[in-house]
């Protein structure tokens, strides 16, 4: 029976939900699962561990892993990984995952793929999907090593409902302080906010908010979206949204499930940056915009009388 | 006069002199190699460049721009070309009583004319250094730094004139109050008079001390004598040891400057060979990477500041101030000079043939010698080479023609080839090159997707065309351009000309990939797309973007691509000018035009963008303040399209600012990037309504007749 050993994306303490995704896909595949989780003071998620999908639970517990670093937590995966005898070792997409899986492929000697979108197992055979050359190709390939590190495209699988797992903790020992790098400080601008890369839903915002009050009124459809809040360059070179909200050529490069772009008017540059998203939902008041040019729904409006609509709409639907 | 002490002065002086030279130039031999055979060849044209950029002071006095300085600067150098004759006679006199130079000095017309102008110009200059005081410590002009190093100059200048007009004073007070004429020498020519007749400035000054007595003033001689020689020395001696060197410098640098091409162009590095990365001498990362013709530059840089006082960066404020750059880097070039030179002793010592061994330790050796600065990062900041746009304006303006954009992009290989630093958002634009042939990483299978519908033909289906129309990314990507494009495809399809494009067999000309330093995409982008030209056998090319042109027309022959490049303005022109379109003038309102710096400055297409202006305007062209040689950038030159502009003001917003300023309702520029930057410019300021830009292709199609 294949092994999948997942390793948990845990942010401030809580445990989210691309574990579970990955955890429903393994189960699917008929695998025997299994998850690492890093972190200090997380021994309580333990449960929450095997309610999203696991049956043994591999914790490093230590004041030391509180903040993120690469050599320490790939060292954990790889001693979990070596205990559990996976086959595959599984990371959901974040800045984390790309950074540690690499090494944990180095440290047992096995293939790594990135971004993959669907695996299929058929006995000793794994072959894994992911797109190549700004998605236009979509590879398959066959691993050719028995073993195989990957990272799981943003929203590549599904939760399934009302799964369950077993609980089963194995302590795991604490590595050694990486003393090539110490991070000592992670500063984040905004840190509630939904990640614009990992976000399923982007609603980006655009010159025709002309102020304060325009942008507020976006974010609050963004808020209730549950979607990342980006932003095109006008209104960050005018000082209302932080650079890290940039979606474009310079910025984020973003490719969601749905991108709303608001009185955004759709110039090459902003283009760059979200043009890979599946649906484009457009809003400008300018019928000649470049954005309705590779939108898949449009609203000619203005956005001060169109988002009021679009929230409540929203709402209707969802309650 | 005294002829042992003359020796003396004269041994001490030039002495010296010759020690700090054999050291200058010993370190000049000891940096990189200079290709000559752009650097001396068309001696004739290079003769003619010293006569009118070095001798006739072009750059300093041609200048509607602070002209008076200019005419400070050059009378004061004109002035010391003058008295160099004067100077030889006073050595000479020193050893000889009553020395004469032939013909100058003899009493005929020429000599009567010499001591007239020689009189007239030790006024002047003596009014120019005062000026230049008072400019320095009054006016202050902001492009200036007030060293004491340049009063110190002034009043050197100052002494000199006023010892020698002293002197000669001295002499007509000792020949016309005391008659004494026996013991001087002087003109005296019954067809032209007494020599003093035709000096009233020493005559002025002869007045000043012609209360004195005999004994007085021949002591006044004797002491403005030496004190005008000594301090002759002492300047020259002094030259070397500052800015002042280009005083000796500015000659033959104005004589090696780059023709053809306004600048060095881009050396083609070898990227296949190995020991060039392994020895990392791609690009420049250490001071003695520098050529010496760059180092020649830095000795020649005279921190005058005219550079920055048009640089787009420094005037939006960037950390870039380029006199301040040059300074830094000829401070770290002295302070390791002894070590450069070394280096080169060592360098010579590898030779081809030599034992493995020996050559690693050679190697090793000359590594220990490399500054322990790197020069971006210690002597200059990261946000100082990236703040550059290559707008050239800096070298348009230079009056002694240093050559400062390939230096930097020198530099930028270096960071980009070696050190892997560069700014992290150029990497989308760079893969998005690699990948499909254009900054934004749209496939390139929709390269030509503008031309559906507009009976416009690709290369594959008829090469037999006269012309090959380069579109462009823009052009082809950008649906703003994409306008523009459209437009000069009706103007074309007008006038019956027989073109075609390359479609999606078009790619980046790679221009800004190599503005960033990025050498090997360049060439990639270069050698396919010279590979697809050559196919087809293209011998003329219409381009519609300046940066495609500059690359397709200037710099693709080093690889082996030669092509008759014209770009799309001035195709036009000659289209009108033939009658194959007319044109209407019936653009309403104020028309100006914004000069974009891969035309103007680096190919000098000034006049054709202007005369179609003209030609549909109704009012006729009005010239923005900086406009034509000193045009002020758009901002996106230089790969800084692809980066983020975070310090200081945006330059597009200033260069937009002062169309407004010049209440123009249209805007014409004829480059894809001017005219995203100047419509985003407008934008930002809420004037696009007021002020439309448009490209001059699109002026013409929609007022052809």
């Amino acid at each position: 029976m294949t092994k999948i050993l997942v390793v948990a994306d845990i942010k401030q303490g809580v445990l989210k939900g691309s574990t579970s995704e990955l955890l429903s896909k393994a189960r699917a595949l008929g695998a025997e699962t299994a998850v690492v989780a890093i972190g200090s003071n997380i021994e309580s998620l333990g449960s929450d561990l095997a309610n999203a999908g696991s049956d043994t639970q591999y914790i490093a517990d230590d004041a030391s892993l509180e903040l993120f670093s690469a050599g320490p937590f790939a060292s954990c995966v790889v001693d979990a990984a070596k205990q559990s005898e996976a086959d595959l070792v599984w990371f959901g997409f974040s800045e984390t995952g790309k950074a540690v899986a690499p090494r944990v492929a180095a440290q047992l000697n096995v293939a790594c793929a990135s971004e993959i979108t669907d695996v299929t197992i058929d006995g000793d055979n794994v072959e894994v999907v992911r797109p190549a050359t700004a998605n236009k190709l979509i590879q398959r390939i066959k691993v050719n090593t028995d073993k195989l590190v990957a990272v799981v495209r943003a929203g590549a699988f599904e939760a399934t409902e009302g799964i369950t797992g077993t609980e089963n903790v194995v302590k795991l020992s604490i590595p050694e302080t990486d003393l090539k790098a110490v991070i000592k400080e992670i500063i984040s601008e905004a840190g509630d906010d939904i990640d614009l890369a990992d976000a399923n839903i982007v609603v980006s915002v655009g010159r025709g908010a002309k102020d304060q009050a325009g942008i507020d009124l976006v974010k609050e459809l963004a808020t209730d979206l549950e979607a990342g809040f980006g932003s095109s360059r006008a209104l960050i070179d005018a000082g209302f949204m932080p650079h890290n909200k940039q979606v474009g050529q310079t910025g984020k490069i973003v490719a969601p499930t749905v991108y709303f772009a608001i009185g955004i008017s759709g110039a090459i540059q902003h283009l760059a940056g979200m043009n890979g998203s599946k649906v484009i939902v457009a809003v400008n008041k300018d019928p000649e915009a470049p954005i309705f040019n590779v939108a898949d729904y449009g609203i000619v409006g203005d956005l001060f009388e169109v988002v009021p609509i679009l929230r409540e709409e929203i709402k209707k639907i969802r309650s | 006069m005294n002829p042992l002490f003359m020796s003396l002065l004269l041994i001490v002086g030039l002495g010296v002199f010759s020690y700090t030279m054999y050291f200058k130039i010993q370190l000049l031999l000891a940096l990189g190699p200079v290709d000559l055979s752009g650097r001396i060849n068309n001696i004739g044209e290079r003769i003619k460049n010293v006569f009118i950029l070095a001798i006739g002071q072009k750059r300093l006095v041609g200048r509607k721009r602070e002209w008076l300085a200019g005419i400070m600067h050059a009378f004061i150098f004109w002035g010391f070309c003058v008295l160099l004759i004067r100077s030889i006679g006073l050595y000479g006199e020193g050893f000889v009583k009553g020395f004469q130079v032939p013909v100058f000095g003899t009493d005929g017309l020429i000599g009567y004319l010499y001591v007239a102008l020689k009189d007239i110009m030790e006024g002047l200059v003596l009014i120019m250094a005062g000026y230049a005081i008072f400019r320095r410590a009054v006016l202050k002009p902001s492009r200036m730094h007030n060293t004491w190093e340049a009063y110190f100059v002034l009043c050197m200048i100052v002494v000199l004139m006023i010892s020698d007009l002293l002197l000669d004073g001295a002499r007509y007070n000792l020949i016309t109050l005391y008659n004494n004429p026996e013991h001087f020498h002087f003109f005296n020519n019954p067809q032209y008079g007494i020599e003093f007749a035709w000096t009233p400035i020493s005559v002025g000054a002869a007045s000043l001390i012609n209360g004195l007595s005999a004994d007085a003033n021949s002591w006044i001689l004797t002491i403005m004598f030496w004190t005008h020689l000594t301090t002759q020395l002492v300047f020259l001696n002094f030259l070397p040891l500052g800015k002042h060197f280009h005083v000796i410098t500015a000659l033959p640098n104005v004589f090696l400057k780059s023709l053809g091409y306004p600048h060095e162009k881009p050396e083609v590095l070898d990227l296949e060979n190995e020991a060039a990365w392994e020895d990392e001498t791609l690009g420049i990362n250490h001071i003695h990477q520098l050529s010496w013709k760059q180092g020649l530059d830095l000795y020649t840089c005279t921190e005058c500041g005219r550079c920055k006082d048009v640089c787009p960066a420094y005037l939006t404020d960037k950390p870039l101030s380029l006199n301040e750059f040059n300074d830094d880097l000829k401070a770290e070039m002295l302070s390791n000079s002894a070590n450069i030179i070394k280096r080169a002793k060592l360098a010579s010592g590898i030779t081809e043939d030599g034992e493995a061994d020996k050559i690693e330790e050679i190697k090793a050796q000359m590594a220990e010698l490399n500054s322990e600065k790197a020069i971006v990062g210690d002597v200059i900041t990261e946000d100082t080479l990236w703040a550059c746009t290559t707008c050239r304006a800096c070298e348009q303006v230079c009056p002694v023609t240093i050559e400062h954009v390939p230096r930097i992009i020198a530099l930028r290989q270096g960071q980009t080839l070696m050190a892997e630093a560069y700014p992290k958002e150029l990497n989308v634009a760079l893969k998005g090159l690699e990948r499909n042939g254009n900054p934004w990483g749209i496939g390139y299978d929709k390269r030509a997707d503008w031309a559906e519908g507009l009976d416009v033909k690709t290369m594959a289906e008829d090469s037999e065309v006269d012309y090959l129309l380069w579109v462009g990314c823009a052009g082809s990507f950008d649906d703003r351009t994409k306008k523009v494009t459209t437009s000069l495809v009706k103007i074309l399809q007008e006038a019956n000309i027989s073109f075609a494009i390359l479609g999606t067999e078009e790619k980046c000309t790679g221009d800004f990939a190599r503005k960033v330093g990025n050498e090997m995409l360049y060439q990639m982008m270069a050698e396919e797309n010279i590979t697809t030209l050559n196919n087809y056998k293209v011998k003329k090319i219409i381009a519609a973007c300046p940066h495609c042109l500059n690359t397709l027309k200037n710099e693709y022959p080093q690889m082996g691509g030669n092509y008759e490049v014209i770009h799309h303005t001035e195709f036009i022109n000659q289209l009108v000018k033939q009658g194959k379109i007319t044109l209407n003038k019936s653009v309403e309102g104020t028309l100006t035009f914004h000069d974009p710096c891969y035309l103007g400055r680096y190919n000098e297409i000034y006049d054709q963008p202007r005369s179609l202006l003209n030609s549909v305007s109704k009012e006729g062209l009005t010239e923005l303040d900086r406009h034509g040689k000193e045009s002020f950038c758009c901002g996106a030159g230089g790969g800084r399209m692809w980066m983020e502009e975070t310090i200081g003001k945006r330059i597009n917003n200033v260069r937009a600012q002062e169309i407004v300023d010049k209440k123009a309702s249209t805007v014409a520029v004829s480059c894809p990037f001017c005219l995203t930057m100047i419509e985003d410019g407008m934008k930002e300021l809420a004037q696009e309504e007021n002020v439309k830009t448009q490209d001059i292709a699109e002026l013409v199609a929609d007022n052809m007749a």
